[in-house]
């Protein structure tokens, strides 16, 4: 899989200004989020309920979720939910490293 | 694969919508930084971020995003991030590194990125199957080998 921002990230011009980033807002969220795993080690889906408390947010996860999924995501659910693939050394061993586990582990 | 890209791609289109993206880890692994943090940059959102503590290391700009770990609670760091909605000047403060170029070491991370490693992956497979001549190339198992030793775990639930 390409990282998208191989194509983005370098190209200024691709992105707005402070203006229309400021104008950034979904049917009055300002945030947004995808969260899967509600049992996070790291304390993650307390800290993120309180934020999305203080903060609009949409939610698009199956934790937390208050927000509804695009057609074109949901099928990752069923798929993830009986074969995932996991990067082992990605995950713990290497530094530095940028691992993509999917979605929905 | 290419179901897999498309629904990147859409999320990354959907996050464009936003001027904040969570990006919270599952764990505060040093090093381990996920999808998470680059589909929010590259979807042009300033990312809040909560996970790896040398998270630093991997933005391309130290104002890239904002660090949870930054602030004392999380009142206090709403309060921030509804600051940034309402300023242009924070907004540049954490998007003027869109304007410059591409830090190296950020560049050099993106080189190394997951797609790299794989063909990385399958050069060593071709190199060690042509180092045996007697063994027909298409045959799988080094690559199968080489998978589960050293890149991917494929795990049924």
């Amino acid at each position: 899989m390409q990282l998208p921002l191989q194509v983005h990230l370098s190209d200024s011009d691709e992105f707005d200004s402070e203006d229309s980033h400021m104008r950034r807002r979904h049917d009055g969220a300002l945030a947004a989020t995808w969260v899967s795993n509600c049992i996070a080690s790291n304390n993650r889906t307390l800290l993120l309920q309180e934020l999305m408390r203080l903060v609009p947010t949409h939610s698009f996860g199956q934790c937390l979720n208050n927000a509804r999924m695009p057609a074109e995501m949901e099928w990752m659910g069923s798929s993830t939910s009986s074969e995932r693939h996991v990067l082992r050394k990605g995950n713990w061993q290497v530094r530095p490293n940028h691992s993509e586990p999917v979605f929905a582990s | 694969m290419w179901k897999m890209q498309h629904a990147v791609d859409v999320k990354i289109a959907m996050m464009t919508r936003y001027l904040f993206a969570f990006a919270y880890e599952n764990s505060n692994q040093r090093s381990m930084v996920t999808e998470k943090l680059l589909h929010a940059l590259a979807a042009g959102c300033i990312p809040v971020y909560l996970g790896a503590p040398n998270v630093r290391d991997f933005l391309p700009h130290p104002d890239a995003a904002v660090l949870v770990n930054d602030f004392k609670d999380t009142k206090d760091l709403s309060h921030y991030l509804l600051q940034i909605a309402e300023s242009s000047e924070l907004v540049r403060k954490h998007t003027e590194w869109r304007r410059q170029k591409l830090a190296p070491h950020f560049a050099s991370m993106l080189r190394r990125s997951k797609h790299a490693k794989v063909c990385e992956v399958c050069d060593a497979v071709r190199a060690h199957n042509s180092s045996r001549p007697n063994k027909a190339p298409d045959q799988h198992e080094g690559l199968v080998r080489v998978l589960r030793d050293d890149a991917f775990v494929h795990v049924k639930a």
